[in-house]
């Protein structure tokens, strides 16, 4: 174990943690506010990456506007799903929405990335952001695309931070999703800001699909370990955290996985972050009282007698 | 030929996948992805000691099924605590961690998993080596029929209606005398088992066994499996399975797609499918307990209801005539049937009860009355256990049982009725009610809930006649108390379907089955038209006609001054008074208390 | 709004065209019915009380009245115009009403402003600013605190700032729900003596309240509710002549 083996292991822990930060966040947003177990925020994840792939090889497309269309993309059917297959879904299942949207968040993935692969096959294609260069220093390896990952992680992170804190829209997000009862009191809609922040944290999502694809490739199932992680780094930040906290979350999990290398081999390192969410969960089951609360007490509506 | 065997096959193996995941997540309500997984823990396990030690295929199943239902117990653990969101993810944990391990630990194989040494051999039984999928089928279809007839036997007995009580609602469910930590346990080292016996069949059938095998993708599709064809409903599952495996074959020899498109457009179909299924037909392609009779028998039930509203006003009038005085206290019984002293609860900085001292008459009303947020309902929820007081004692019948879960002090002799009733929704009346009664009886295998009868595995599947016999009984008695509150016409309606007062008189229906002696009722007469709460009324002094011992929660003095005895005034946490209610409001003191000052 | 006459002349139900008018509602959640053929009316300036035993409905029609529950049966009109048995709560607040529930009645993890700033959004930023200004003015303190965490101040501070928000809109109409539940009497007197310059100022009140005196101290006409019917529609000092010993019978 030498100092440079783990400066290594820790830069590759901050590339990875930055970007199950951006996950988190995108996702926590979700989860915090609507309270509903998104899983197809893999798809989400693989559509962007998608478009901007065929974008950018079939429709040559530079970059930028590849990157944006895919963005786009990604938050255009986060807000589909949300208004017309959630929403109706929701109001139809009453107390048992829970289960009724994650099995139709599970169909909606399965369904979309075999619909994927059917139009544009199993074969992996790539994205290219930049040009990749290799960059050393003080004996850590890495590359331009790295560098440019973990700033973009970051900016998408401090700017939702931001929009959250400062914007009106954010205010009215954060009042939801503190106070659902005083939040319709108050007159804001619930409706309207549900697919706001659909469209916010499936805008995250796309993002860190490029990301992704750009790093590794562009295939069919390349959200479905992505948004596993999502998850767990929504949960240990805290659904109510704000997105800096959240993604701290993240940056610490990314930091054990690569970490762990030291001490084990390293197909053993998605165990020891599997097993660190297992260990919270059962130590921490008091938690879970806010999340219950902040789920029964979602906005109520008045059409069904809540 | 071999082809379509193969395909049978298959929908075998993942019916019993299904059949037991639908105990879990329908029955039980325990949503989990991990089913897969457990299967994982069986192969391995069989293949492992097949390949390395060279064991007999019985014996390498029995080890897979059994190390599978162990995981499953020990999963279940931190499960108990946990609400549904976050048992998802529990399983999707657990799902992850096992596959990570079976993937990486050397010995087992590693990515590319282990392959099998030798064929499966069902001597002792016959049949010999299972070679081509021809000679799976006949051994396959055996295990399917058992896991069919077990899961069933299971659900659709006693032991079930608890699982199904649990599943709509754990804490009324608990409150009634049901175990159900011991419930929830067995239900996941029951279904964890049957995942691993298919894991096993599974591995000797494939002849390997790899992380590949039992991914999530796979425990998602057996999920998917249990949506299609109806939570609640096992037949169903083995449809579902078939549905799922069936499309693709489907797809290319009849519609004549190739295989790998075939595969892929198989699967859009199924999602879609979920998709369109959970929002048109959340019940699944058959629903939660159908069958020919019970859906006659509930629609004649349904043109009973208008005619429940006169069975009430009928019953009410013999209610009120055969108010015979109480039963005198025996002897040797102390006429204080409930004493507390000192109770004490703190929530994080304020003091909801501070030194509660309290006494129960034995076969009297006691009603608790106070301003709000004097913190009444917390002195209910700490008296049955479902919060843990800090201190103090709860003497019930001289036995002190502060600290004890709910389900014991059930068990005990002391229950409670809820503000919001917490019928099971999704049950019947009459089901509802049966869930009230338990026969208790000190035999040393009557666990868990400490019955005779469908509610213990033993009497369950070793004692059958027992177990019907109880059952019987259970329906009858249920039947009279359901006819004592007028409501025997519409016993065979679903709960969530009757209207509020109804409800109510279900649920005290429900807490008289239980034969406890101490009643608490939290707001009997709220929520409901005055036609209904004379009758209400008139059943609660009933009760206390039949010596049961009561303490109402109630904010309408209206309603105090008909039926209470005695009456405490609670403020700020404690007991400052006690008397008549005419006592209580003409003293100035309490008046000012009550209604506030300026 | 212009000054209108003292708070207690009873302005004449007949005469006066009332500002809020409750008939014939029935309501509940799910199954169970709470609310049994209410009626009640609020003149302009007014403020009536709504007494009862707890669960007697008095929350349940407030919430009827503002939008955030369906009423099953009967009619109800503000200003002159009908609402829907389904008209939401934004719809409330656009035609001017403002309710501040009994619990949670701030929103925790926003700074004082902030949750100020939701009470004026869709207002033009000047206006915005002028409002909150005025806030302000009326009571100092907010501006003290205007950047800490509402969630970490007292109950009495956390009332104090959720009446603020509910007049950013200058409603016509308040319903307010147990505003001195949990309050020391110096500071509930302290939340009423403001309840009672709104009412002097023409703002109309409907008060839910338990404490009894205090209810009476700012209302000029009381509602009994027991069990979901209005057992009892008099003026405040007729209600006050009974006598508290002869309260209960009615609770």
């Amino acid at each position: 174990m030498s100092l440079e083996q783990v400066e290594q292991l820790a830069a590759a822990g901050i590339i990875n943690g930055s970007f199950y930060a951006l996950l988190g966040a995108g996702f926590g947003v979700i989860l915090g506010v609507t309270g509903r177990f998104h899983y197809a925020f893999a798809l989400t994840f693989t559509f962007a990456a998608y478009v901007t792939s065929v974008l950018e090889t079939d429709g040559h497309l530079p970059f930028p506007l590849s990157g944006l269309a895919g963005l786009i993309a990604a938050a255009a059917l986060g807000v589909a799903i949300e208004r017309w297959i959630y929403r109706p879904l929701a109001h139809a299942s009453g107390a048992l929405s829970l289960l009724t949207i994650f099995i139709s968040s599970l169909g909606l993935t399965i369904a979309g990335v075999n619909l994927i692969t059917l139009v544009w096959t199993a074969f992996s294609r790539s994205i290219t952001l930049i040009d990749v260069r290799p960059l050393h220093i003080e004996g850590v390896t890495f590359t331009t695309l790295d560098v440019l990952i973990v700033a973009t992680c970051w900016l998408l992170i401090a700017a939702l931070n931001a929009t959250l804190s400062f914007t009106d829209l954010g205010r009215s997000i954060r009042a939801a999703r503190g106070n659902p009862y005083l939040a319709r009191i108050m007159g804001l809609e619930p409706d309207a800001i549900y697919l706001a922040v659909f469209a916010i944290g499936s805008l995250l999502c796309g993002a860190a699909g490029i990301l992704d694809g750009a790093r590794y490739a562009v295939q069919p199932n390349m959200g479905i370990r992505p948004v596993v992680f999502a998850f767990v780094v929504a949960f240990l930040g805290g659904t109510q955290s704000r997105p800096l906290v959240v993604g701290l979350a993240g940056l610490l999990i990314g930091l054990i996985e690569s970490l762990s290398g030291l001490f084990v081999s390293p197909q053993w390192s998605s165990l020891v972050v599997f097993s660190v969410l297992f260990i919270y969960l059962v130590l921490r089951p008091l938690d879970l009282r806010a999340f219950r609360i902040q789920i029964l007490s979602a906005m109520p509506d008045p059409a069904r007698g809540e | 030929m071999d082809y379509w065997w193969d395909i049978l096959n298959l929908v075998l193996i993942f019916s019993i996948f299904a059949i037991s995941l639908n105990l879990l997540v329908g029955y039980s309500g325990q949503v989990s992805v991990a089913h897969a997984a457990f299967g994982a823990i069986g192969g391995y396990i069989a293949a492992y000691l097949s390949t390395k030690t060279g064991l007999d295929f019985w014996p390498a199943l029995a080890a897979g099924a059994f190390g599978a239902g162990l995981a499953g117990v020990l999963m279940s653990l931190p499960a108990l605590r946990l609400s549904p969101e976050y048992l998802v993810l529990l399983t999707i944990a657990v799902s992850s961690i096992v596959l990570a391990i079976v993937g990486a630990v050397g010995e087992l194989g590693g990515a590319y998993g282990m392959i099998a040494t030798r064929a499966a051999d069902l001597t002792p039984l016959p049949g010999g080596e299972l070679l081509f999928p021809r000679q799976w089928v006949v051994p396959l279809l055996a295990f399917t029929a058992l896991t069919y007839l077990i899961c069933r036997r299971m659900g659709e007995s006693a032991w079930g209606r608890v699982l199904r009580a649990i599943r709509d609602d754990e804490i009324a469910a608990r409150a009634l005398g049901c175990n159900v930590v011991a419930f929830k346990v067995v239900v996941f080292g029951v279904t964890s088992a049957f995942a691993g016996l298919a894991g096993v069949l599974l591995f000797y059938y494939n002849q390997i066994a790899s992380p590949s095998v039992y991914g999530l993708d796979v425990s998602l599709k057996i999920f998917a499996m249990t949506i299609f064809g109806g939570l609640g409903n096992f037949l169903g599952s083995i449809l579902g399975a078939a549905v799922l495996q069936l499309m693709q074959p489907m797809l290319e020899k009849i519609i004549q797609i190739d295989p790998g498109q075939a595969f892929l457009i198989q699967l859009v179909i199924y999602g879609l499918g979920l998709v369109v299924l959970v929002r048109v037909r959340p019940q699944g392609l058959l629903p939660e307990g159908f069958s020919l009779r019970g859906a006659i028998r509930s629609f004649k039930s349904n043109a009973a209801t208008e005619s429940a509203s006169h069975a009430i006003a009928v019953a009410a009038m013999p209610l009120q005539d055969a108010r015979c005085g109480a039963p005198a206290a025996l002897p040797q019984q102390s006429p204080v049937i409930l004493e507390v002293r000192g109770l004490s609860k703190r929530f994080g900085g304020i003091a909801a009860c501070r030194g509660l001292d309290l006494d129960l008459q034995r076969g009297k009303i006691a009603a608790l009355v106070g301003p709000n947020g004097a913190g009444k309902t917390t002195v209910f929820n700490l008296l049955t256990g479902a919060l843990r007081a800090d201190a103090g004692t709860i003497r019930l019948q001289g036995k002190e049982v502060r600290g004890l879960p709910p389900d014991v002090i059930a068990r005990n002799g002391m229950v409670r009725s809820f503000q919001n009733v917490r019928l099971f929704g999704r049950m019947t009346a009459v089901e509802n009610v049966m869930l009230g009664i338990r026969q208790l009886s000190g035999d040393w295998w009557c666990w868990p809930n400490g019955t005779r009868g469908g509610e213990n595995l033993a009497d369950l599947f070793l004692l059958p006649g027992v177990a019907t016999r109880v059952e019987r009984e259970t329906r009858e008695q249920a039947m009279e108390w359901l006819r004592l509150v007028g409501l025997a016409g519409v016993a065979d309606t679903r709960a969530g379907t009757l209207s509020f007062g109804q409800q109510k008189l279900v649920s005290f229906a429900r807490l008289l089955g239980t034969d406890a002696d101490v009643l608490l009722l939290d707001e009997p007469a709220s929520g409901i038209d005055s036609k209904w709460v004379d009758n209400i009324l008139g059943l609660v002094a009933f009760m206390r006609d039949r010596g049961k011992t009561i303490c109402i929660v109630e904010h309408s003095i209206h309603v105090v001054e008909r039926l209470a005895d005695t009456v405490f005034f609670m403020e700020l946490g404690r007991i400052t008074a006690r008397g008549t209610i005419g006592e209580l409001t003409s003293n100035p003191r309490l008046t000012e208390v009550y209604f506030g000052t300026v | 709004m212009a000054p209108s006459e003292s708070a207690s002349r009873l302005p004449d139900p007949v005469e006066a065209e009332p500002l809020l008018s409750v008939a014939g509602i029935d309501a509940g959640y799910g199954r169970k019915r709470v609310l049994h053929n209410v009626e009640l009316a609020v003149g302009p300036g007014e403020a009536i009380a709504l007494l009862g035993h707890n669960g007697a409905g008095k929350t349940t029609l407030l919430q009827a009245v503002f939008g955030l529950q369906p009423i099953w049966k009967g009619r109800l009109s503000f200003a002159g115009r009908p609402l829907g048995a389904h008209h939401s709560a934004r719809a409330a607040v656009a035609l001017g009403m403002a309710m501040i529930p009994a619990e949670r009645f701030v929103f925790p993890d926003l700074t004082v402003l902030e949750n100020l700033r939701l009470g004026v959004r869709g207002l033009s930023a000047a206006e915005g600013a002028q409002r909150i200004h005025a806030a302000y003015e009326d009571l100092p303190i907010l501006r003290e605190r205007a950047g800490q965490l509402a969630g970490t101040m007292s109950g009495g501070e956390q009332r104090m700032v959720s009446l603020s928000m509910a007049l950013m809109r200058k409603p016509a109409l308040l319903l307010l729900d147990e505003p001195s539940l949990g309050l020391s009497p110096a500071i509930a007197e302290q939340m009423m003596a403001r309840v009672r310059r709104l009412v002097t100022q023409g703002v109309s009140v409907v008060l839910v309240e338990q404490n009894v005196p205090a209810a009476l101290g700012v209302a000029s006409r009381i509602y009994v509710l027991r069990s979901g019917r209005i057992i009892l529609a008099e003026d405040a000092q007729a209600f006050t002549a009974r006598g508290r010993e002869n309260w209960w019978e009615l609770f």
